[in-house]
């Protein structure tokens, strides 16, 4: 694999969603190409930062009682029987 | 299906498990309405929905994206209805990969940039991803879904999950980026290289 190849699998990579054999491929590339290393590091990063900077903030609080309110007005007869 | 007794699924049995889930489905639902009302109102059909369909719902599986794929119908529904489309068909299309020189990023020389960032920065910078490539952000990086989970979520296939996570992180670090040099996060940009 090149360096190209290996840039597009770094999101996988470093989300742990490749195949055992395609992980040791990408792993045993980056160990031996710094440029590669870079890259992958670059892509933990940004998604790190979006996981530890983004407030994720809340829903205001009149939505529960919207919700259940919705619920027990859910006329009984439509709900669906299929299994 | 596995022949379970067929009755209406009680209120408080739902509530229990699914009401906790309302603030992160809520924050999704901003991500595909983009306001604050209308994400309200998509939770809130959501859970209608999901309340209805709750006995086709296996237990053992995963309640959480089960509801979320509901979501995220509901979302494509809900605009469907108001025909305002910027976004839905996006969703469950291809999305172009986005235009541009490749990408010999800059950030890579100035990494310590994104320690400047904080929350607001970047959600300024996913609002400006195409909505189908901030929806596998937010599915992936802020609920921790599996590429598998959001795939079946948004009806796609695992592949494009992949190629849609790669690019959207690409225009986040592009935006990021931008955005830092703009603030004076970052170093002025070094000479031009083309890759
Ligand atoms: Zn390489």
């Amino acid at each position: 694999m090149n360096c190209h190849e290996i840039r597009s699998m770094a999101d996988a990579y470093v989300d742990r969603e490749l195949k055992g054999l395609e992980h040791g491929r990408v792993e045993n590339h980056v160990r031996q190409c710094p440029a590669c290393q870079q890259w992958v590091r670059m892509v933990q990063r940004t998604r790190d930062t979006v996981r530890t900077k983004l407030d994720r903030g809340r829903a205001p609080d009149r939505l529960t009682e919207r919700i259940r309110a919705t619920l027990n007005d859910a006329p009984r007869g439509t709900f669906e029987t299929k299994g | 299906m596995p022949s379970r007794p067929r009755r209406i699924p009680r209120q408080d049995e739902f509530e229990k498990v699914a009401l906790p889930l309302m603030h992160d489905l809520y924050f999704a639902a901003l991500g595909l309405a983009r306001n604050a009302r209308d994400a309200e109102d998509l939770v809130q059909e959501a859970y209608l929905k999901a309340f209805r369909s709750f006995r086709r719902f296996r237990p053992g599986t995963n309640f959480k994206a089960w509801i979320y794929r509901i979501l995220v119908n509901s979302s494509i529904d809900f605009y469907r209805r108001r025909s305002r489309q910027p976004l839905i068909s996006e969703l469950t299309e291809e999305a172009p990969a986005p235009a541009g020189a490749p990408e010999r990023h800059r950030l890579l020389d100035n990494m310590e940039a994104l320690d400047a960032f904080v929350g607001d920065d970047v959600r300024r910078a996913l609002d400006e991803l195409p909505p189908a490539h901030r929806i596998v952000v937010l599915l992936a990086d802020i609920e921790g879904f599996k590429y598998r989970e959001i795939a079946s979520i948004l009806g796609i296939p695992i592949g494009t999950v992949m190629s849609r996570l790669h690019h959207a992180r690409r225009q986040l670090r592009r935006a990021l980026w931008d955005y830092a040099r703009r603030q004076g996060y970052a170093a002025p940009p070094r000479k031009e290289r083309k890759a």
